[in-house]
């Protein structure tokens, strides 16, 4: 020991959690074994909420770059605005898998060569669960074949509990698919699916289904003709719809996007000139706000391959082709944080998820 | 005695400071301090353990970051964030130490989240054992310990 620094051991506990609240995950496992009180302090309740609340104030975005050299390895770019970018791989589940949802921290996997079978992941802590299989067969019940139209991930970081949401609309074998709406729930607490049906006659658009936001005990998906949000309650598993502001519907020619927005929901709307972002402050009253109309001039030559994938009331990243852009709300800046250097098959916004790192155990 | 809307602040080593109260008040402790009791408002206020030369650092950094809160067009988010980052840079560990421990006394949020974020910075890519040495920590584990530890998230290290 080095007697003239002075000595971390004796400040304050509340100074020592509010120090390690601000590491990177794989660092505070790190220093969780330099002594008793920080291992201590690391390890309870009161730190995880601390943790978590953090970092909800720093949202990042995933995006999954697949190597052209071998088709099977494929791995996440993790595009991240305090820390910048790096890169990180789902190896620790042995098997080849794709992000089909992110919530508060946790990703929902599918399993590529199994189909049907799905995982809950903490990235960052490199802990898994796979989920039983569900005694239905949604395999080939699902419109398109394979797949389920919908999956949802919804984490609660208070109670720590999740549910896991597998939808799609009913299709009999050879025959187009039906109105019947087909709702698997998985909850993490009894181990079990739960299944439900309704009749819904909306269709989504792949970005729509990438783009799921959970928010007061409900999950919201943006509908393909841009009318609604579907909702799904899960506390009482009743599907409803949210309409969109009405400014938005009635300009043509524009796209439509889902994100959250610090807590709320919020919809994105790009046309050839203008990025104007909607926010839903308040939820029970379904209000929508209006809360900047950024001027899509400087990136004009872009705007129509960009994707709005995460964002705060700081700054929104924005994935297009081959690269993550951030805008920066109030210098009004637009700036590029990662870009591809190989030739990649598929474009970044086909598989950018918004993320954020979180304690979160999906066990 | 500091005239109207003033406020003297003494460090325990006996250095007086004379600074608006919108800078001062910066500090949740002596706000609540001024807001209870008016004789502070006039007379001197004692800021305990926190000697001339760490008080003039805290007052440096709030009187920035006041005049910011107060007139956004004349300090931009731009200038404030190098403000910040020049103002941790220069620090050395005894500063910090000190730093931290004052504007945790002395309860300023933005100072102590930015000087957390710091020291968070400094320890991230660190082995523990540099950690220890640097931030002079006993470690107070068995050999045994340490090594369960390390199983289980054999991955961190």
């Amino acid at each position: 020991m080095d007697q003239s620094n002075p000595r971390f051991d004796f400040f304050p506990d509340d100074v020592v959690l509010q120090i390690l609240a601000r590491l990177p995950v794989k660092a505070l496992f790190r220093v969780k074994c330099v002594c008793k009180l920080w291992y201590r302090l690391a390890s309870g309740d009161y730190f995880r909420h601390l943790y978590n609340d953090l970092s909800v104030r720093n949202p990042m975005v995933l995006v999954e770059v697949t190597d052209s050299s071998s088709e099977s390895r494929s791995s996440l770019i993790c595009v991240d605005n305090l820390r910048g970018v790096y890169e990180f791989s789902l190896d620790f589940i042995k098997d080849r898998v794709k992000v089909r949802a992110s919530c508060n921290g946790l990703l929902c996997c599918s399993s590529i060569p199994d189909k049907g079978v799905y995982y809950v992941c903490n990235p960052m802590t490199r802990k898994y669960r796979m989920l039983p299989r569900s005694r239905e067969r949604p395999v080939t019940r699902f419109y398109p074949d394979g797949e389920a139209t919908l999956v949802g991930l919804a984490c609660n970081l208070l109670t720590q509990k999740f549910n896991v949401v597998l939808a799609g609309y009913h299709r009999s074998f050879g025959n187009r698919a039906e109105r019947t709406f087909i709702c698997l729930v998985f909850d993490s607490e009894t181990n079990k699916w739960r299944k439900f049906v309704s009749f819904q006659d909306d269709h989504f658009t792949h970005m729509n289904r990438n783009q799921v936001v959970f928010i007061n005990g409900a999950l919201h998906w943006l509908t393909g003709s841009f009318t609604a949000l579907l909702v799904l309650d899960l506390k009482c598993d009743m599907w409803r719809k949210i309409s969109l502001p009405d400014e938005v519907s009635c300009v043509a020619g524009s796209r439509v996007y889902l994100l959250e927005s610090e807590g709320c929901l919020s919809v994105v709307q790009i046309s050839e000139a203008w990025m104007i972002i909607w926010v839903m402050k308040d939820y029970e009253g379904e209000k929508w706000h209006m809360v900047d109309k950024v001027s899509l001039r400087c990136i004009r030559g872009m705007v129509p391959g960009i994707f709005p994938i995460s964002q705060t009331g700081e700054y929104v990243f924005l994935a297009t082709h081959k690269q993550v852009l951030v805008y920066q709300r109030k210098s009004k800046v637009w700036k590029e944080m990662y870009s591809v250097k190989n030739s990649s098959t598929l474009p970044l916004w086909f598989s950018a998820h918004a993320f954020r790192s979180t304690i979160f155990s999906c066990h | 005695m500091a005239s109207k809307g003033n406020l003297t602040l003494k460090s325990c080593n006996g250095k007086e400071f004379i600074v608006e109260e919108k800078v001062a008040v910066m500090s949740t402790t002596i706000k609540n301090m001024v807001d209870v009791d008016d004789s502070f408002a006039q007379g001197v206020i004692p800021i305990i353990g926190v000697d001339g030369k760490i008080l003039a650092k805290l007052i440096e950094y709030c009187k920035e970051h006041a005049e910011a809160d107060e007139d956004e067009e004349v300090k931009s988010e731009e200038y404030l964030k190098k403000f910040d980052e020049k103002f941790v840079d220069e620090l050395n560990l005894n500063d910090l130490y000190d730093l931290l421990k004052a504007s945790n006394y002395l309860e300023i949020t933005k100072l102590l989240n930015l000087l957390c974020q710091k020291v968070a910075s400094m320890i991230k890519g660190k082995k523990p054992e540099e950690i220890r040495r640097i931030f002079n920590i006993k470690n107070d584990f068995t050999p045994e310990e340490e090594e369960e530890i390390n199983r289980q998230n054999p991955w961190a290290f």
